[in-house]
């Protein structure tokens, strides 16, 4: 990390820099919907998924010197924001000032422009947050197995172990929610 | 369709309804901007929680709500507005008083719920400001890295910390810049500040003192325009610090322990003799807590990006202090090129040395 620089954020060292410095803005502007969509996978609601994101951009912004040098910036900011949605404390600061914000504008429904694909990712974030953080970075945020390790923080393999249970598990739910639906 | 396809769906699902999402403005720290004031307001409310503390007899520490009291004052000193103009602070709990503008703001909760020493016990009780003070920050949670960030030219934060240690500098008779040591070259609460918060703009005072037995933290922060006059007012604020003529409330539990039959519930070691341990959790996740069950004091700290598999927390006893972190850790006295690496690697809640020294981080070693 920059070794002897204690932002824990991330291990520098473990990231090669491999590439030039892009703009914060321009890597705002390319990663904020990708970055919003995996933390409304993670959250209750769009409103809280939107303060976790700011939080996690503007924590970039803040180390954007030594964010920016990295492989893969978007991977930190995944990291953060990943992280977060999972802490109930950060969670419920998040969803306090959500609310507040709420009430100086008229609630858009995440669920209404989800459809179905709402239900699933409810049932993603019943699992034990680790696999939940699995599937959200593996489905939504399209990532390979190696990024979502570096993300999660644990070894290929383990990704791998999470993510064949939390798809057994989730075949199950989905399969109930479907027999469900159907009248049984 | 199979577990597979339906993450997909929904994945593209999800996708696609965020095409359209408006991308709002590049993220940037607040000061004094509506943020500052929707979390003023909040703070207010007291809907962040302030969960960082709890005390080990299981009530949540929610900030300085406890204090009793805030009444008009007939206190006299010559920096501070007139008797109708002032707050004289009464904390029951901690046993202090202090007198501060009415205009100014008084913080809700904590600003900085850091782990920092155990065994000295040191808590922030109280921090004044002449701006909405807004507690916590992204990182640092021994910094207030949030209010730092909010604090605006002209603007002036102040905060108490006490301890349970009556060492420190003589505790002056007025106090002035002079009052604080000159800050070391690194490894000092400024240096801390600075990082932390990128406010490397403001005027930083850190001292620690000894009043009557007890030590008494002082942090202040000037923003770059602030006017003499400010100052002066600041000053005269700690100047009116005094120990409150009550004695500080004491709590009863009205449960009882198994632990240690005969032993008082509500104070001194948990089990009765001190242990001289102090518990460290990491959750495993994003955070470590600690506790202290001589001191019945436990602090849970939020570290930002951790997460299993991350390099894990090194925990170095120095002399009485628990050290954790995950660099080198240096202390650092106030003479220029003194520094000295204790322990490897660095740490990230260190807690102030008195009198002329302190542990520098890996932030103010880079």
């Amino acid at each position: 990390v920059a070794a002897s620089e204690s932002s824990e954020l991330v291990r520098v060292d473990d990231v090669p820099v491999v590439r030039g410095v892009e703009s914060f803005d321009a890597f705002f502007r390319r990663e904020y919907r990708d970055v919003l969509g995996l933390a409304v996978v993670l959250t209750r609601n769009r409103a809280v998924a939107e303060e976790l994101t700011q939080e996690a951009f503007l924590a970039t912004f803040r180390h954007w010197e030594r964010v920016a040098p990295l492989d893969s910036p978007g991977a930190w900011v995944r990291r953060v924001v990943s992280n977060r949605s999972v802490s109930t404390f950060r969670r419920s600061a998040a969803e306090a000032r959500a609310l507040l914000r709420l009430n100086s504008y008229a609630s858009r429904s995440t669920a209404t422009e989800l459809g179905d694909g709402m239900e699933v990712w409810r049932e993603v974030r019943r699992l034990p947050r680790r696999q939940a953080q699995v599937v959200a970075l593996t489905y939504f945020a399209d990532l390979p197995r190696r990024e979502v390790a570096e993300i999660v923080g644990c070894s290929e393999e383990t990704v791998k172990t999470h993510l064949e249970r939390a798809r057994r598990t989730l075949a199950g739910r989905l399969m109930d929610l479907g027999e469900d639906r159907h009248g049984r | 369709m199979d577990v597979d396809e339906r993450l997909r769906r929904a994945a593209h699902q999800l996708s696609a309804s965020l095409a359209g999402e408006r991308i709002p403005d590049t993220p940037r720290p607040a000061r004094h901007a509506w943020m500052s004031a929707v979390v003023g307001a909040l703070v207010t409310l007291g809907t962040v929680g302030g969960a960082a503390m709890l005390l080990m007899d299981g009530s949540p520490r929610v900030g300085l709500e406890s204090v009793s009291s805030t009444t008009e004052s007939s206190f006299t000193a010559t920096t501070l507005p007139p008797a109708a103009d002032v707050i004289q602070f009464v904390s029951d709990e901690h046993g202090f008083e202090i007198t501060y503008p009415a205009d100014w703001y008084r913080a809700d909760e904590i600003l900085a719920p850091a782990l920092t020493s155990p065994p000295q016990q040191l808590e922030e009780v109280l921090s004044l400001g002449t701006f909405p003070l807004r507690p916590g920050g992204v990182e640092c949670p021994h910094v207030p890295v949030n209010a730092l960030l909010d604090l605006g030219s002209d603007d002036v934060l102040v905060s108490i910390i006490l301890g349970n240690q009556g060492t420190g500098d003589r505790w002056p008779t007025a106090f002035g810049a002079a009052s604080f040591l000159p800050t070391p070259a690194a490894g000092d609460a400024p240096i801390d500040a600075q990082t932390c918060s990128g406010r490397s703009d403001l005027d930083y005072h850190v001292g620690v003192f000894a009043l009557d037995g007890r030590q008494v933290q002082i942090f202040v922060a000037f923003g770059a325009g602030v006017d003499d006059t400010t100052r002066a007012q600041t000053w005269g604020i700690l100047d009116s610090f005094t120990w409150a003529t009550t004695s500080p409330t004491t709590t009863t539990l009205t449960t009882t322990t198994t632990l240690r039959p005969g032993a008082d519930p509500a104070t001194g070691p948990l089990f009765g003799d001190p242990s001289d341990v102090v518990l460290l959790f990491d959750d495993g996740i994003d955070g470590v807590l600690a506790l202290d069950p001589d001191g019945r004091v436990g602090s849970r700290s939020v570290i930002d990006g951790q997460v299993a598999g991350s390099s894990p927390y090194r925990m170095t006893r120095v002399g009485d202090t628990l050290v954790v972190g995950w660099a080198a850790s240096t202390q650092s006295t106030s003479a220029p090129g003194s520094q000295r690496c204790w322990a490897t690697p660095p740490s990230t809640f260190q807690p102030r040395k008195p009198t002329g020294f302190g542990w520098s981080t890996g932030q103010a070693a880079a």
